[in-house]
């Protein structure tokens, strides 16, 4: 049995972030930049809580980033990399709210409850009309790319990323080598990201 | 440029974290290097997000780009401490070179009670006698034995040829013979062939 952290992570996905940092800590910037990759939607999704306005959410998203780098030589790994930049988020968020003379919610949003939260109401009031057209998009284009998907495969990626079973689990439930999980889940992932792209291709840098 | 399926199909499972140490690491290294590699690895965690109805909005074209760029102005600083830390760094490997070299050139400091440069008798001679004063590569003091008499040609010419030999062998230096082939006849003067610190004895 696989262990999970405090925010529900699996320890293989820590691992892989505790990875990157020990890169970033060995000087390797650009394994922060697969950091940022990775969590920015969420950073960003965090700020918007607390900063409505969508441009300068993204303001406040960059100095967060750019501040967890300054502070990346003092993570020693003994939480997950999300909870330690969770943090960094909403501190960078607060502060800027006392910046413009603006009083920071007293009713902060704990990590593992934001895990869990709808993308909805405030989120969605931070966000451009088109923004928020685009996102509902890729959402439909996402459920859409599962639902057909053979049964193998839509079954495979939904125990990988809904259930955030391993792979050995899922392995072990499907009744098949972990070898064919893998491919499952990866040609899965790439009938989504065919849906996807085209719809990211105005709003994300290749 | 099209990412063949096993590295990507790698790339799914590094999100996962069920790659291997191996694969993990040489797989990073291709992130680091391959734009279109690390885009895909940023729709895969899209798709995560948007499957588990996590609180995520899209940011912006180039975020991941302004970040970047942001961290590489915040390095500029850095680098030019770095640039006088080396700049530093060679000041002083300079300086203990120059160091180095001249303490090489340097023969050790006499005592009083040094070695014996010359296990030859003591040379007596008028012929040989500083005119013009040698420019010293050094601070050392050089004791001049007494001149009690002349000494025969034949052996004086013994005595320079020795020591011009005694110039080029490896240990020998080049103070004792810059010392005798630089002192040209006449006077009565005292040979130095003997380290030390101590004033020359009474004539």
């Amino acid at each position: 049995m696989r262990l999970y952290s405090a925010s529900g992570l699996r320890m293989g996905e820590n691992e892989v972030d505790h990875a990157l940092v020990k890169r970033v800590q060995g000087g390797e910037r650009g394994a922060f930049d697969l950091l940022v990759r990775k969590y920015q939607h969420k950073v960003i999704g965090i700020i918007s809580r607390y900063v409505h306005d969508w441009a300068e959410s993204q303001d406040v998203a960059q100095e967060a980033f750019v501040r967890a780098y300054r502070a990346i030589g003092n993570f020693r790994g003994e939480s997950a990399f999300y909870t330690w930049l969770y943090k960094i988020a909403t501190n960078t968020a607060k502060n800027w709210l006392v910046s413009q003379g603006r009083r920071p919610p007293t009713d902060d949003v704990q990590v593992d409850d934001a895990e869990h939260l709808e993308a909805a109401g405030r989120l969605r009031d931070s966000s451009t009309p088109e923004r928020e057209m685009v996102r509902q998009e890729i959402e439909a284009a996402v459920t859409a790319a599962v639902e057909a998907l053979p049964e193998e495969l839509k079954l495979a990626i939904t125990l990988r990323e809904v259930d955030g079973l391993s792979y050995e689990e899922i392995a072990e439930s499907m009744s098949c080598p972990i070898g064919t999980v893998r491919s499952r889940i990866f040609r899965a992932r790439e009938a989504i990201d065919q849906r996807i792209r085209p719809l990211l291709s105005d709003t994300e840098a290749e | 440029m099209s990412i063949d399926s096993k590295t990507l199909e790698q790339l799914s499972a590094l999100a996962d974290g069920e790659l291997g140490p191996d694969e993990t690491r040489f797989l990073l290294r291709r992130l680091d290097a391959e734009p279109e590699l690390a885009a895909r690895w940023q729709r895969y965690h899209l798709a995560r997000a948007c499957l588990r109805r996590e609180p995520a909005l899209l940011p912006d074209a180039a975020f991941a780009a302004a970040v970047s760029a942001r961290l590489v102005d915040q390095q500029r600083p850095a680098a030019r401490r770095s640039w006088l830390r080396s700049a530093a760094g060679g000041a002083i490997a300079a300086g203990v070179a120059a160091m180095a070299l001249f303490s090489i050139a340097t023969p050790p400091q006499g005592d009083g009670t040094g070695p014996v440069l010359s296990s030859v008798a003591p040379v007596r001679t008028n012929d040989l006698e500083l005119r013009q004063p040698v420019q010293r590569v050094s601070d050392r003091v050089w004791a001049p034995l007494p001149v009690s008499a002349p000494i025969d040609p034949q052996l004086e010419d013994y005595f320079l040829r020795h020591s011009g030999a005694a110039a080029s062998a490896p240990r020998g230096g080049f103070v004792p013979y810059v010392y005798v082939v630089a002192t040209p006849a006449s006077a009565a003067a005292p040979i130095p062939l003997r380290e030390s610190s101590a004033p020359p004895p009474a004539q």
